[in-house]
Formats: structure tokens, C-alpha cells, sequence
């Protein structure tokens, strides 16, 4: 019993501290990061990228989100398209 | 169970319960803009003041840049820190202390030689959270905040708290901000300040309806040394917006009235209406829009006993009207540090109101975007300055744009207008010309080209 609880707790022990990696090149892959700033740990959206996958995302509907889920999508790109047009046409 | 096991089994518990719980994980939004322009005018110098008219006006050349950055600490959709900074800077920077620029006392910008002056600005830092039960949105801080009028009355950054609920289909907002305070050390703090307290309401009847219900109170208990000029006013307004079919209309009204100087017994009765519409055509769109500004043919300050009929607002540089897609009777939304009008931004040219009827076409191409817009506008209200009658006509002007994507955040365009002056800005002010906005006898037309260099992210 001591044996297969200690087990356990080592496995959650392991689970727990083990850092997730991205997934790692080969090392025939070039690194894109490196060559040309793209697919980089961390990387965050621009506007336009976010709004481009929220519309991706609301389009497909009903199937795929409930309403109370594209509601909240739609919010989403409404603040994003806001948030452009203050940065870019607010004087 | 003896102590080791119950020891072991406290452990792994304590193991579990640390691995279901969430990670306090905050995300770090990063967002922003640049901006270069290069101007050649015989109206705009690069500085933020009415443009120049004149006879035989020789042209300028300047340039200048704008940077916004924005982060945003997120902790969640409900909680989130917002901050926003921008960065101006004219090429050579802005050497004067008669003209103090972007609150620098010495009118200086990092444009000079070595760059080591400052350029930095703040616009927002506010916190932004959901309370958990009713799902109430609070907005706690230094924000932006624009009216319901097409930004004609207000839009700014300001000190202050908004408060947002929605009822299902209606949502209903309240704001408050204090956005001068101005008295020193020595005395009671709130009783030398001017503040806004706005209720807005919108209600959708459907995707496509929506109409809206506002009411505004600015109080400027400071005594008429700051803005708004009346002492304290009351504007409630209507506004609607109607979509079909990829096309928008949006008619908009609104009433001012209250006290505007006490000492002279003169109330503010003045409004707002206007109407912003845009119909999608294959090829693009075709926008038409227009204002009219109530205005007083006489000036308001020196009034005794009666009502001021001009439009007030917060001060010339905190209006905007975008959609009318102008470069010289309105300042443009793509406009940047130096962004101005040949009236200083005061659409309502001294207090005389507007009527501008401002209409154009946008479209694009690949990605190639152009547009080709057309405005009139003249006075609502005509003054007599020593026997003179003043020209209601301010000007007609003509402009077009034509730009390239070169990638989907970063365009490159070409810009160039035209203002056929009127009667009102070209004559001196015994043949007619507008006290304070006339560019005297045989003023030059204005003309403006820019090219500008646009990245978003």
C-alpha cells in the first residue's frame, strides 16, 4: 500500500514539475524563429491576426458554439475592431 | 492507518488539490500603431493652430511621427489592467516656448539633434474588471470616452469611472470624470474643477436597430477660465443607428441648455443634429453626411440677458467629426500630432455654428485602396462687425487618397486637397470677411498633399 501510494505521489509529483515543452524541431527543421520571427514560444496575436480567427471562429456558427458562446466572440471582435480604429483614427 | 500512511496520504491529497487548481497565469496583451507623415501645404506648418490663410501663402514642409503603444495585463476576460502611451515627435522637434506642445512647458519634442528631449505621453491607464454577480462592468481610471454624436461634442481621454450593465437588450452606461482641478496647496480640493457625468442607454430592437437615449451635465465651477465656456449645462440627445444590407444610416439630435454665465444672466439654448450614412456598392462605398451646429450671431462672452444660441463644447481640440473624410474644413481621422482645420478645429467657427454637407467614395482594388471626397460648409449664424455682415460661406473642398497595402498591417499612402475658400475667409472683415477666421482681402485657396506611412499591430 505504502509502496503504490508513494508511487502516486511520485507520478503526481513528476506531472506537476516537469515543464510542458512547445513542440520541439527536429533537427532537420529550420528554426523559424530565428530565420524570420515566426512561430516563436510566446508569440501574440496583432489585431488584424485576432480578428481574422475570431471571424474564422463565428463562422462557423451554430454548429460548432452555442449563441451565448458567439455572442461573446462577437463582443470580442467588436473590441478588437475598436481598439484598432482608437489607435489608428482617433487624432 | 498508522502515521506514515496518513502522512503519505495528506500528501497526496495536497499534491492533487495544487494540480486541479487554475494557474494564475496573466496574459500580456501588446498592441499599438506607428505613423510618418510628410506634408507639403500653404496652410499647416506642423504645428496644432488654425491654418494659415493669407495672400501669396508660400508653402511648408514638415514631418512628423506618432507612436502608440498598448499593454494590457490580463487576468482574465473579467479582469484586466489597460494602459496606453504615445510617442510624437515633429522632425526637428518644436523649439518655442510661445507654442508649449503636448504638455512639454518648453514646447520641446525629441525631434532635435540627438533626440534626447521627451516625447512621452500618456492616454489611458485604467483597470477594467466584471464584478462577479451581476456581471457589471467598472472602468476605473485615466480612459477614453467619446459622446453619441459622432464625437461633434466630446471625445477624450480623462480621469474618471464608468459603469456599464446590460439588461438584455438594452445597455445603459454611466460615467463620471473630473478633468480639471485646479485648486492649489492651500484650498479645499472640488471646488475649483470642472467635470462630466454622462447616462447613455442603447437599446437593440434587433441586429440591425438600435436606438439610443443620452443625457450629459459639464459643470465648470471654475468661473469660465477653462472649459466649457457656459457655467454649467445640460445636453440630453437622441441617436439611432439602421443597418441593410452591408449599408448604415445614423441620425442623431441633441439639445444644450443651462446656465451659461451667471453674472451676465445669459443661459445656453443651442443643439446638435445631423445625419452620418453610408450605402455599400459592389465596388466599394458611397458615404453622405451632414451637420448643422446651432450658432449666435453675436459673441456669447460679451452677451447680456438672453440665450446663447452657439453649440458648446469641451474646447476646439476634443471634437471630431471622422466620417466627413476632410483635410482642411475638418481635420481627418488619419491625422496625427499636428492634426488641425483652417478653423482650429472649432466646427463651430467662434460660436457661429456650422451647416457642412460632406459626401464621398471609398473603395479597393487588390491592394490598392482609394477614396475621393467632397465638402461645403458655411456658417448657421452671420455676424455684424462694425457695420459689416460677415459671408456665411466658408469653403468647398475637394480631396482624394489613394494608397497600397504592403502587408496587412502596414499601408502607404498618397493624399492631396484642395479649398476653394469662400466669401467668408477670403474678404477682410469690412467686405465680410469672419472676425478671427478670415484669412483677409484675396486670401489663397488652401491646398494640402501628405504622404503617410501606417502600421498597426
Amino acid at each position: 500500500m505504502r509502496k503504490a501510494a508513494v508511487m502516486v505521489l511520485a507520478a503526481f509529483m513528476m506531472a506537476v514539475t516537469v515543464p510542458v515543452y512547445a513542440a520541439e524541431m527536429t533537427k532537420e527543421e529550420k528554426d523559424q524563429c530565428l530565420l524570420a520571427s515566426k512561430n516563436c514560444a510566446g508569440e501574440v496575436d496583432s489585431l488584424q491576426k485576432k480578428m481574422k480567427k475570431l471571424q474564422t471562429e463565428i463562422k462557423k456558427g451554430k454548429k460548432v458554439y452555442t449563441a451565448e458562446e458567439l455572442k461573446k466572440l462577437e463582443d470580442k471582435l467588436k473590441e478588437a475592431n475598436d481598439m484598432l480604429d482608437y489607435l489608428l483614427k482617433q487624432p | 492507518m498508522t502515521l506514515k500512511k496518513r502522512l503519505i496520504a495528506v500528501l497526496a491529497a495536497g499534491v492533487l488539490t495544487a494540480s486541479a487548481l487554475p494557474a494564475l497565469a496573466l496574459e500580456n496583451e501588446f498592441h499599438g500603431m506607428f505613423k510618418a507623415f510628410g506634408y507639403y501645404t500653404n496652410t499647416y506648418n506642423g504645428y496644432t493652430v488654425k491654418g494659415l490663410l493669407s495672400n501669396n501663402a508660400t508653402a511648408s514642409n514638415y514631418f512628423e511621427q506618432r507612436a502608440r503603444i498598448l499593454y494590457m495585463a490580463k487576468a482574465s476576460d473579467d479582469l484586466k489592467l489597460v494602459t496606453q502611451f504615445e510617442l510624437d515627435t515633429r522632425f526637428g522637434g518644436i523649439n518655442t516656448t510661445t507654442n508649449p506642445y503636448k504638455g512639454t512647458a518648453s514646447g520641446n519634442d525629441s525631434g532635435q539633434l540627438d533626440a534626447d528631449s521627451i516625447t512621452f505621453e500618456t492616454k489611458w491607464v485604467y483597470l477594467d474588471f466584471n464584478e462577479p454577480w451581476a456581471k457589471t462592468n467598472f472602468k476605473v481610471g485615466m480612459q477614453g470616452w467619446k459622446d453619441a454624436y459622432q464625437s461633434l461634442f466630446l471625445l477624450a481621454d480623462m480621469t474618471g469611472l464608468t459603469v456599464t450593465k446590460k439588461f438584455g437588450d438594452f445597455t445603459a452606461s454611466i460615467a463620471g470624470f473630473r478633468y480639471y482641478e485646479l485648486g492649489s496647496s492651500t484650498m479645499r480640493a472640488g471646488h475649483n474643477s470642472n467635470s462630466l457625468l454622462a447616462f447613455d442607454g442603447k437599446y437593440a430592437f434587433s441586429k440591425d436597430a438600435t436606438l439610443g437615449l443620452s443625457y450629459y451635465y459639464t459643470n465648470n465651477n471654475n468661473g469660465n477660465t477653462t472649459a466649457p465656456a457656459a457655467n454649467s449645462m445640460q445636453m440630453p440627445g437622441i441617436s439611432a443607428s439602421f443597418k441593410f444590407d452591408g449599408s448604415v444610416i445614423e441620425p442623431f439630435f441633441a439639445y444644450q441648455f443651462g446656465n451659461y454665465n451667471q453674472s451676465r444672466n445669459t443661459e445656453v439654448s443651442a443643439y446638435l443634429a445631423g445625419v452620418v450614412a453610408k450605402a455599400k456598392l459592389p465596388s466599394g462605398a458611397f458615404n453622405f453626411n451632414l451637420i448643422y451646429l446651432s450658432g449666435e450671431d453675436q459673441t456669447p462672452a460679451t452677451m447680456s440677458n438672453g440665450d446663447v444660441k452657439a453649440f458648446q463644447t469641451l474646447g476646439n481640440n476634443y471634437t471630431y467629426f471622422n466620417a466627413a473624410n476632410m483635410w482642411l474644413l475638418i481635420r481627418n481621422k488619419d491625422a496625427v500630432n499636428s492634426s488641425t482645420s483652417i478653423f482650429g478645429n472649432d466646427m463651430t467657427v467662434g460660436g457661429r455654428g456650422q451647416l457642412g454637407i460632406y459626401a464621398g467614395y471609398e473603395g479597393a482594388v487588390d491592394k490598392f485602396f482609394y477614396a475621393a471626397n467632397v465638402g461645403y460648409a458655411q456658417t448657421a449664424a452671420q455676424r455684424t462687425n462694425s457695420g459689416a455682415k460677415e459671408n456665411s460661406s466658408l469653403g468647398t473642398e475637394v480631396n482624394a487618397t489613394i494608397g497600397y497595402k504592403l502587408y496587412d498591417s502596414l499601408s502607404v499612402s498618397l493624399s492631396g486637397a484642395y479649398c476653394f475658400l469662400g466669401e467668408g475667409l477670403k474678404n477682410t472683415t469690412a467686405a465680410g470677411g469672419i472676425s478671427g477666421f478670415t484669412g483677409g482681402g484675396g486670401a489663397d485657396d488652401p491646398f494640402m498633399g501628405n504622404i503617410q506611412v501606417s502600421y498597426a499591430f
